[in-house]
């Protein structure tokens, strides 16, 4: 078969172009630019590239807040456990504490703990008897200078239980001597 | 040259904002006059190198270069504006959305070319039983006023391709209007250069014994009036 080159390449020659084909030919080339795009696919193209290239925008910041948000879990959640476990034990404590406080409230409103004071009046009457018993053995003549030494002295305690009658009227003389007289 | 994305806002960061937003204006006008030197494949290759840069707004630039092209291609495939211009669209998308495979192409001109075709054939097949008219009312046309008197000639050729079998005007277009060889055509449709070279043959002899019968019909109206 014969071949022929038309713009560099090789054809088969049957008939290839002829009058008439090159005339058609050059018929379809003046028409090329008859054909037009619309007015409207320019914006419509680049809106619709506009929206996903906002899109693409945005799916990636999703991400990338999705993997910070997950970096800092991981970061941070195991000290929040610790934290927590933490608060924990201080709350427990808190609640010792409180449960003390209650009791010692609960025990001041029963009067629980005024039986410390209660032992320090039962001790002062006691005292109060044993002078008063003292006081009517020895007369009530003495019994203001006595009660007056006591005051002036403090030692009249142990002086009161081992006292002799003349021992007593010594030591009266000797804290009030201007009763003698 | 100062950033004008700075994050700090000192007294002087609007300046630097615009003059930033100017230098980068300066160097695009730059840019285009020195693209618009090249040719038609080169200034494709140009664009195609720069898509999918931050701030650099290609897909507009690529859309002004190739629109009308890549339209007629689709128009020659799907025979309908609309469905031509959605794939025109789904195409140069795709394009924006990943960059990269038109950008390592060899030649990026046919490969974009190959990708509308291929968008085209998937509208066509959806829609093949809606491809009986061939009315050109849809397509958009262009009417300069110097080619008024070539409007019906135009129109009947537009006409006679639609009626083309997709394989051969898709040959038609890229050989007549994208003037690409047979081996670069076969490139394209994925077809030998023998086959490519035999439906542009076909395709060829269809289109004129049907504007034959259209002059024909339109000296037979002349002579009626």
């Amino acid at each position: 078969m014969k071949r022929h080159s038309h713009q560099g390449d090789d054809l088969p020659e049957d008939d290839f172009l002829p009058g008439d084909l090159a005339k058609i030919e050059s018929l379809v080339r003046a028409a090329g630019d008859y054909v037009q795009p619309s007015d409207d696919l320019r914006p419509r193209l680049l809106e619709s590239a506009r929206g996903e290239r906002q899109l693409r925008r945005r799916r990636w910041v999703a991400t990338r807040v999705c993997a910070a948000a997950a970096a800092i879990g991981l970061l941070v959640g195991p000290q929040i456990v610790s934290h927590r476990s933490a608060m924990a034990e201080a709350s427990q404590r808190e609640r010792i504490a409180r449960a003390v406080v209650a009791q010692q409230q609960n025990a001041h409103r029963s009067g629980v703990d005024s039986v410390y004071w209660e032992l320090v009046n039962a001790f002062w009457q006691v005292r109060q008897e044993q002078s008063e018993s003292l006081r009517a053995l020895t007369g009530p003549s003495n019994a203001g200078q006595r009660s007056t030494a006591q005051s002036s002295t403090g030692q009249g305690d142990a002086g009161e239980q081992n006292a002799s009658p003349d021992s007593e009227q010594v030591s009266t003389q000797n804290a009030t001597p201007g009763a003698l007289e | 040259m100062p950033s004008s994305r700075g994050s700090t806002k000192s007294p002087h960061s609007e300046n630097f904002h615009f003059l930033g937003t100017f230098l980068h204006k300066r160097a695009a006008v730059v840019h285009h006059a020195g693209v618009q030197k090249l040719s038609f494949e080169q200034q494709v290759q140009a664009l195609a190198v720069q898509l999918g840069r931050p701030g650099v707004d290609v897909l507009a630039g690529l859309f002004d270069l190739t629109s009308q092209r890549l339209v007629r291609m689709a128009v020659a495939i799907t025979r309908s504006q609309y469905d031509a211009e959605d794939a025109v669209q789904t195409t140069l998308e795709r394009v924006a959305r990943q960059p990269a495979p038109l950008r390592k192409a060899d030649r990026p001109w046919p490969y974009l070319l190959r990708m509308v075709r291929n968008d085209a054939l998937q509208i066509r097949r959806r829609k093949k039983r809606w491809l009986g008219s061939h009315s050109i009312t849809d397509l958009v046309t262009r009417r300069r006023v110097d080619e008024l008197e070539q409007e019906d000639t135009h129109r009947a050729v537009w006409q006679a391709i639609r009626t083309l079998p997709a394989e051969q005007a898709e040959v038609i277009v890229l050989k007549i209007w994208e003037e690409m060889t047979f081996g670069e055509i076969a490139d394209v449709l994925d077809a030998s250069p023998n086959t490519v070279a035999s439906r542009y043959q076909y395709g060829l002899g269809k289109l004129a014994g049907k504007l034959q019968k259209t002059a024909e019909e339109a000296l037979e109206e002349g002579g009626r009036r």
